[in-house]
């Protein structure tokens, strides 16, 4: 058995390539903790015992002198990404014996680079939530206190990562579903640019919305990881053709920009939160960079308009739960997505849906257009992910609108489709918080610098759960 | 005291009949309540002068991205993967419920 707790991805494959270890410990040693954890944690859907005889081939493999990016590295797939032959549930007991015919093609990525798929992640059902709790398989619980939601949608990836229990979880994130989990787990939750990452095989939620990401512990294992997904997917219409960065290599040179900060980012927010995150701006500050305060009064209507036009296209995407070709029937569906896809087709149906979706489109033009100016007079915008520290499980349950306003910080650029991510600085109340970043589109690269100059100065992946 | 809901009963009935999902009744009265309040809030957009745009704000994608109508063999699920998950089968085919009645 190894220690993998302190381990990174950067960590693991060294480690694997100087012959300090084998996959097969590591996927030991992952396993035990999963089996140990899982069950007070429920970051996984599904684990994978198969995983171990895929370590030792990973093993062989590399005995051979063959060598592949991430060859025999654990990680997790978030449950609403096809696996072939894995049981996909997308969190929701209408898919519960459902296995797939096909790999998404961020996983096919994923096992192409050599990568082992230990378990299925948790999340909030067909991505529809930020606290991890609308899940039918037992809600995710923060292992920095488990009384605390991880946030979401992609708990489980976000706990199994911060847990030490896989070395990367995949996400996918539409209004904040990697950032907010990265934000209250400790971790580096990232949403790409849309159309940076094949959305093929991931279950729908918003098509226009949804991007790929991951968590991880680090600004370099979340780097390297997208040059291994990234990229033009024939199976993806909506997928871009502009060549992929080596993300990782590029963080070795120095940034040096302008940061804004939002003004109205700043309204409401929890005072101490609010000063964790400043502090966190004027680190990069301190660098010899410029921070510019940038009023952005449309940002008010960001979550009105994500709702409308998010919860039209999720009413078009779920249609295809009939029941028929896979899937239980469409009784099994829970209140939240029902309530979405019930919103969604008022706002698409027959004399509604010029004031409410094409209106919402039109209204996301505007806002795309604000932060592209606003990025003339800036290289990067930082600030909160979540308006307030993790809350205990059950506390905003009670009105789905309050529910929906945790997501006020986050859903902006999801809506223009710029890149964004947390990365983990100061807790706050003793829990976890991250800092927001968000850059022009395909600024990934930027992201990632501005990323890694916080993370050096907290270095808050020294900070371990403290789990029994 | 509180607003009529914006929402009629009846319109969530028929908003259910088109999103095909079942609802008793006592579910369709507090969906009523929540969906009222998500519709007021989400009009908040009114607000927002929208005269001179145009609906075109997706900037990263490339347009017109066709392939040739050409089958790839590599994607082809065989029939029996395709059944795989189908909660009914006969004899190759998905079974669906009955559409027609006969009188």
């Amino acid at each position: 058995m190894i220690n993998v707790n302190p381990l990174t991805i950067k960590d693991a494959i060294l480690g694997l390539e100087k012959g300090s270890f084998r996959s097969q410990d590591l996927v030991e040693s992952y396993l035990l903790r999963i089996n140990k954890y899982n069950k007070q944690l429920h970051a996984f859907i599904t684990v994978r015992e198969e995983a171990l005889e895929e370590a030792k081939l990973a093993d062989q493999e590399r005995k051979k002198g063959l060598t592949r990016p991430l060859l025999g590295i654990p990680i997790g797939v978030k449950d609403n990404f096809l696996t072939k032959g894995v049981r996909t549930t997308s969190a929701s007991r209408l898919l519960d014996k459902y296995i797939p015919t096909y790999d998404s093609t961020v996983v096919a990525r994923l096992k192409r680079a050599g990568a082992i798929i230990i378990g299925k992640t948790n999340l909030d059902a067909w991505g529809h939530g930020s606290s991890g709790e609308h899940t039918d398989y037992g809600f995710t619980k923060n292992p920095y206190d488990l009384k605390r939601v991880t946030g979401g949608s992609s708990s489980g990836s976000g706990a199994a990562v911060a847990a030490s229990l896989c070395l990367m979880g995949t996400g996918s994130d539409t209004g904040g579903s990697n950032r907010q989990p990265g934000s209250y787990c400790n971790v580096v939750g990232f949403k790409p640019t849309y159309g940076r990452v094949s959305r093929y095989g991931v279950i729908s939620m918003a098509s226009s919305t949804d991007s790929m990401g991951t968590l991880t512990k680090t600004v370099w294992d979340t780097a390297y990881c997208l040059s291994i997904i990234a990229g033009h997917d024939s199976f993806d219409q909506t997928s871009s053709t502009l060549p992929v960065e080596s993300y990782h290599q590029a963080l070795t040179t120095k940034w040096n920009g302008k940061v804004g900060i939002i003004k109205e980012f700043f309204e409401g927010l929890d005072p101490e939160l609010a000063t964790a995150t400043m502090n966190a701006i004027r680190v990069i500050e301190r660098q010899g960079n410029k921070i510019v305060e940038i009023s952005l009064p449309n940002v008010k209507y960001a979550y009105p308009m994500y709702c409308l036009s998010t919860f039209s296209e999720i009413s078009s995407n779920l249609a295809r739960f009939d029941g028929v070709r896979y899937g239980n029937d469409r009784g099994f569906f829970a209140d939240e997505p029902r309530r979405r896809m019930m919103i969604g087709t008022h706002s698409l149906s027959t004399g509604y849906r010029g004031k409410f979706y094409d209106k919402a489109m039109k209204a996301r033009a505007i806002l795309t257009k604000d932060f592209i100016q606003a990025f003339e007079k800036v290289d990067i915008i930082a600030g909160p992910v979540f308006p307030f520290p993790p809350f205990k499980h059950g506390e905003r349950e009670i009105d789905p609108l309050k529910m929906y306003l945790s997501d006020v910080l986050t859903v902006p650029a999801s809506i223009t489709g710029q890149p964004a991510l947390s990365v983990p600085i100061e807790f706050v109340k003793k829990l976890p918080n991250g800092l927001q970043l968000i850059a022009p589109h395909f600024g990934e690269s930027t992201l990632f610098k501005v990323a890694k100059i916080v993370e050096e100065e907290y270095q808050m992946y020294k900070k371990l759960p403290n789990l029994k | 005291m509180k607003k009529q809901p914006l929402l009629t009963l009846d319109q969530v009935k028929h908003i259910a009949d088109l999103a095909k999902l079942p609802f008793t009744l006592k579910e369709t009265k507090k969906f009523r309540e929540q969906l009222s309040d998500i519709l007021d809030f989400a009009a908040q957009i009114d607000q927002m002068d929208t005269k001179e745009t145009t609906n075109s704000y997706l900037k990263t994608i490339p347009v017109n991205n066709f392939r040739e109508d050409q089958i790839d063999n590599s994607r082809r699920l065989s029939q029996s993967e395709a059944l795989s998950n189908a909660a009914r089968v006969s004899k190759g085919y998905f079974v669906v419920k009955s559409i027609f009645k006969n009188d």
